[in-house]
């Protein structure tokens, strides 16, 4: 009986005139769900498990081609769905390499280059699509460009900046601080 | 006298000797320790409760001051402009070219021409897409149905083809019987210790 009647609740809840023929206020409210009452339930919309972030690092000896293929893996990572959290460039590592005279270490030649470094970060990868996108920046990669796609690390994202010494010394000796010795000598245990 | 038989015995004897005879009288110093010279007075526990709140505080406060302004990124040199070429760049300005009206039309069709090439290369590529995903999800479903297992094992993140490194194609191919010379590669990379 009370179920039916929720049934008609649901059907004529629209209408005015069905809304004034029921009985109490919890008919009119219809039948909820308890999870939903404080809170909306949000769904999962992820059809397959994911990676953590991942980062796809382009690195080459000439910048401008490694530029336009970093547009062109957020062009396709957006129509993979993934979402790029940053896409941004790292400072090149510089060499210096060096040819000897034969048989003897006099410098013949010696030349120096860069080699560029830009990053796309990527969230959101599902797992079946990962080896697509690879599939396909392979094919598209350009000349004397090497791509490397890992999971990101805290050690990736301190590589972009200069490590600040005195606030490593700063957080050293709060550190310090719990150290057993440190506390007998400063006279407070 | 047993000392005399071997080289390795004798070693161990004086070893012994040195232990009993010289080495007693030494001591290890705070420094070794600590940083600290002397070993500080013990003090009221109250005031030592006090001190520590505070330099807690001061060492807080003074790293939140630093993170505001620790962030400095490494400089990426091919984005900044050298202090002697930023000092002469009005010279290096060139004066606007001029183009005829055929020459611009020859540019406009040769850029729709580009455009459109381009173009076609990404509806190629997004078409690929489309059917790669379709595709791939009819296997996986097909999987589903027969095995949820083996669903869930092909489904699922797998860590051991990370880190991917690949490389792309070179210009030309290797040089056949190519005897390299001998050198070195030096690392110049700027570092911050």
């Amino acid at each position: 009986m009370n179920n039916s009647l929720s049934l008609l609740v649901r059907k004529f809840l629209p209408t005015k005139t069905a809304v004034a023929n029921l009985a109490s206020l919890r008919e009119i409210a219809g039948v909820r769900d308890p999870w939903s009452l404080y809170e909306p339930i949000f769904e999962d919309t992820r059809e397959y498990p994911e990676y953590n972030t991942i980062n796809v690092r382009l690195q080459g000896f000439d910048y401008p081609p490694i530029e336009r293929f970093q547009k062109y893996v957020h062009q396709i990572a957006k129509r993979f769905h993934f979402k790029v959290v940053q896409s941004y460039a790292v400072a090149a590592q510089t060499r210096n390499s060096v040819i000897f005279k034969p048989n003897s270490t006099v410098v013949n030649n010696e030349m120096n280059y860069s080699i560029y470094d830009r990053v796309v970060r990527l969230d959101g990868v599902a797992a079946p699509h990962l080896h697509l996108f690879v599939q396909l920046l392979q094919t598209h990669l350009p000349v004397g460009v090497t791509m490397t796609v890992k999971e990101h690390e805290k050690t990736d994202e301190n590589y972009r900046y200069i490590p600040d010494i005195l606030l490593k010394q700063k957080q050293e000796e709060l550190k310090s601080l719990d150290d057993p010795l440190v506390r007998k000598n400063l006279g407070w245990e | 006298m047993l000392c005399s038989l071997a080289a390795s015995s004798s070693r161990l004897c004086v070893n012994s000797l040195v232990s009993t005879s010289f080495l007693r009288p030494f001591h290890t110093t705070p420094l070794a320790q600590g940083v600290f010279m002397k070993k500080q007075k013990k003090i009221d526990p109250e005031v030592a409760k006090a001190r520590e709140h505070r330099k807690r505080k001061k060492l807080e406060r003074e790293i939140r001051e630093m993170l505001k302004h620790s962030k400095k990124s490494k400089p990426i040199d091919e984005m900044t402009i050298d202090v002697i070429s930023a000092k002469n760049i009005n010279e290096r300005r060139r004066p606007p070219t001029v183009l005829t009206s055929e020459q611009l039309d020859e540019r406009a069709v040769i850029f729709k021409n580009y455009t459109r090439s381009r173009a076609h290369l990404m509806i190629a590529d997004d078409e690929w897409i489309r059917t790669a995903f379709y595709q791939q999800k009819n296997a996986l479903n097909e999987l589903k149905k027969l095995d949820l297992k083996l669903y869930e094992e092909a489904v699922k993140p797998s860590r051991v083809q990370l880190p991917l490194v690949i490389h792309g194609p070179t210009l030309t191919p290797p040089a056949e019987n190519y005897d390299a010379p001998d050198g070195e590669y030096i690392d110049t990379t700027r570092t911050w210790v």
